[in-house]
C-alpha cells in the first residue's frame, strides 16, 4: 500500500498535470519559470517551450494591464475570500478567464505570480446568445419608438415632395429640396443608431467609451418609447477618462437602466443621468422618482428571470445581464431604494482596465 | 362656459388647427392645406393649442384639430380630451407616426373622427380634412340653427 503512494513531488507533479486549469507561474522579470501541460497545450508554440518566454509575449494583454494586475497581487494578502476573475482575454478564438495569485517561496525573498487560466469559450457563447436574445426581446419598445421617429420624416419627405410636384418657383423648389435632404439623413440616423444597438456584440471589438456620451444615446434610443410621456430629464456628466468595453455592451446596460426607470415613473418624473470621477473609481448613475423596489425583492433584482413585470412586459433578464456585462469589465453594479421613493443604480469601474 | 359654435369662415374653405411638435410635419401639412383653401393655424404642443383656442378675449373658431399623439407639455390624448368636452362640435383628426389600434378605437369612441398615420399622403390628407370640416359645418349649422 504504502509503496503506492506518490512521493510529495511527484504528487504535486500530477495534480498540477491534471488540472483542469492552465497555470503559469512568473517571476517579477514577467518570466514563465512555471507552465503545466495543459498551459503548454494551449499558449505554447510547438519547439518553443514555454518555461523561459516572457509571459507577454504568451498571454495577450496590453502593458497597462499587466502593471496593474501585479501592482494588485502584490498587495493581494492571499486570504481566502471571493475574488472575482482578473479578467478575459482571447486567443485564437478561444476565450479565457485568468486569475493572478502571488506564490511566496518558503526560502526565496523574490515573490513570483501565478496565473491559474480556464477556458469559457462555451459558456461565453451561450452568454452571448443570451445577452442577444435579451436585446431582441427588449426591442419591443423600442421599436414603437422608432416607428414614431422614423414616420414623422418620412411624411416631412412625402409631404415636401408632394408639394414640390405642383410648384414652379425654382427657389422654393429648392428650399423643399432642403428640407427632404434634412429629413431623410435623420431617417438614416435613426435607422444606423437602431442597427447599431441591436448588432450582436460579439461582432464589436473593445473601443474607448466616454460613459456619459454613452448615457446619452441610450437615452436618445429610450426617449423614442412613447412611454417616455412627461419625464423630466436632468443630466449631471462630468468628465471621466474612458473606459474599454464593447459600445453595445454598455449601450445595452444603460438602455436596459434607463427602460426601467422610466417604466417605474409612469410617464411623471425625473430622471438623472449622471458620471463621476473620484480617485481611480468612474461612477455612473442612473435615479428616477418612480415607484422604487421593495426592501425584500432588493437582492432578487439582479437574479436572472426575476421580473415583476406583467407577463410579456419584461423578460426578467436585463438586470442579471447588466450585472454580468458591468462585472465582466470589473466593475459594479448596486441599488438604492425604497418603495414609492425611486431608485438609483450605480454603477462602478476602475478606471485604466485595460 | 357654454358650447363654442365654431362655424366655417365665408369665403374660405375652413380654418384648420395643426398641432405636432415637429415642424417637419407642421410645414409640408401647411403648405398642402393652404395650398388647397385652408387656413393654417400652427400649435407645437397640446397646451399651446389649448391657449390658442382658449384666448379669452377672443376665442379662435376653427372648423377643425389635426393634432399629434406623442407630444411635450400636454399630450394629444390629454388635449384630445380636453378638446372633446370643451368644443365637442369641432372634429378632431389625429395624425400620429404610431399604427396602435387599441389607441385608435379608444379615441374613436371619444368622438376622433379619423385616425392617420404618418406618412400621410397629400390626398388622404386632404380627404379626412375635407369631410371633418364638411361635417363640422352641418353640426355648426344644427347649433346657429
Amino acid at each position: 500500500m504504502a509503496e503506492k503512494l506518490l512521493q510529495p513531488p511527484d504528487m504535486i507533479e500530477k495534480i498540477l498535470s491534471s488540472l483542469p486549469g492552465a497555470i503559469l507561474i512568473i517571476n517579477q522579470d514577467r518570466q514563465v519559470e512555471y507552465a503545466n501541460p495543459l498551459a503548454e497545450q494551449h499558449f505554447g508554440s510547438e519547439g518553443a517551450r514555454l518555461v523561459g518566454s516572457l509571459v507577454d509575449n504568451v498571454l495577450p494583454l496590453t502593458e497597462s494591464r499587466w502593471n496593474l494586475l501585479m501592482g494588485e497581487v502584490k498587495a493581494f494578502t492571499a486570504e481566502a475570500g471571493k475574488r472575482q476573475p482578473d479578467g478575459e482575454f482571447e486567443v485564437q478564438k478561444r476565450v479565457y478567464q485568468y486569475r493572478l495569485f502571488p506564490v511566496n517561496g518558503r526560502d526565496s525573498e523574490e515573490q513570483q505570480t501565478g496565473i491559474v487560466i480556464w477556458e469559457i469559450t462555451e459558456q461565453k457563447q451561450l452568454q452571448d446568445r443570451l445577452i442577444q436574445a435579451e436585446k431582441l426581446a427588449s426591442l419591443g419598445s423600442l421599436v414603437s419608438g422608432m416607428a414614431h421617429e422614423i414616420n414623422n420624416p418620412v411624411h416631412g419627405i412625402l409631404g415636401m415632395a408632394e408639394i414640390i410636384v405642383e410648384e414652379k418657383d425654382p427657389e422654393r423648389i429648392k428650399e423643399y429640396a432642403t428640407d427632404i435632404v434634412g429629413f431623410a439623413k435623420h431617417v438614416a440616423t435613426v435607422v444606423s443608431d437602431m442597427a447599431l444597438y441591436i448588432r450582436p456584440a460579439t461582432h464589436d471589438r473593445e473601443v474607448e467609451i466616454d460613459l456619459g456620451e454613452r448615457l446619452g444615446e441610450a437615452l436618445k434610443m429610450v426617449r423614442r418609447n412613447p412611454r417616455f410621456g412627461h419625464v423630466e430629464v436632468v443630466t449631471e456628466f462630468q468628465p471621466v477618462p474612458r473606459l474599454r468595453a464593447r459600445r453595445t455592451e454598455i449601450d445595452q446596460v444603460f438602455v436596459n437602466l434607463i427602460s426601467n426607470a422610466v417604466q417605474a415613473m409612469d410617464g411623471k418624473g425625473r430622471l438623472t443621468l449622471a458620471t463621476r470621477h473620484q480617485g481611480n473609481t468612474i461612477t455612473a448613475q442612473v435615479s428616477d422618482t418612480g415607484c422604487g423596489i421593495p426592501k425584500a425583492l432588493l437582492n432578487k433584482i439582479f437574479d436572472p428571470f426575476f421580473t415583476t413585470k406583467d407577463p410579456g412586459k419584461g423578460t426578467g433578464l436585463g438586470l442579471s445581464i447588466a450585472y454580468n456585462i458591468v462585472g465582466k469589465y470589473g466593475g459594479t453594479i448596486r441599488v438604492e431604494s425604497e418603495e414609492g421613493r425611486g431608485a438609483t443604480f450605480t454603477i462602478q469601474f476602475q478606471a485604466g482596465n485595460h | 362656459m357654454g358650447f363654442h359654435t365654431h362655424y366655417a369662415v365665408s369665403g374660405r374653405q375652413g380654418r384648420v388647427l395643426v398641432v405636432d411638435d415637429e415642424s417637419s410635419i407642421r410645414k409640408p401639412v401647411k403648405l398642402t392645406l393652404t395650398k388647397a383653401g385652408y387656413e393654417v393655424v400652427e400649435a407645437q404642443d397640446g397646451e399651446q393649442a389649448i391657449k390658442v383656442l382658449n384666448s379669452d378675449d377672443n376665442p379662435l373658431m376653427v372648423d377643425t384639430i389635426l393634432c399629434d399623439i406623442q407630444m411635450p407639455k400636454i399630450n394629444g390624448i390629454d388635449a384630445i380630451a380636453y378638446f372633446r368636452t370643451q368644443y365637442p362640435t369641432v372634429p378632431v383628426v389625429v395624425m400620429t407616426g404610431y399604427p396602435d389600434v387599441d389607441l385608435a378605437v379608444t379615441l374613436m369612441k371619444q368622438g376622433v373622427r379619423d385616425y392617420l398615420v404618418k406618412p400621410v399622403s397629400k390626398e388622404k390628407l386632404l380627404t379626412a380634412i375635407s369631410e371633418a370640416v364638411d361635417n363640422h359645418v352641418i353640426l355648426a349649422g344644427q347649433f346657429v340653427a
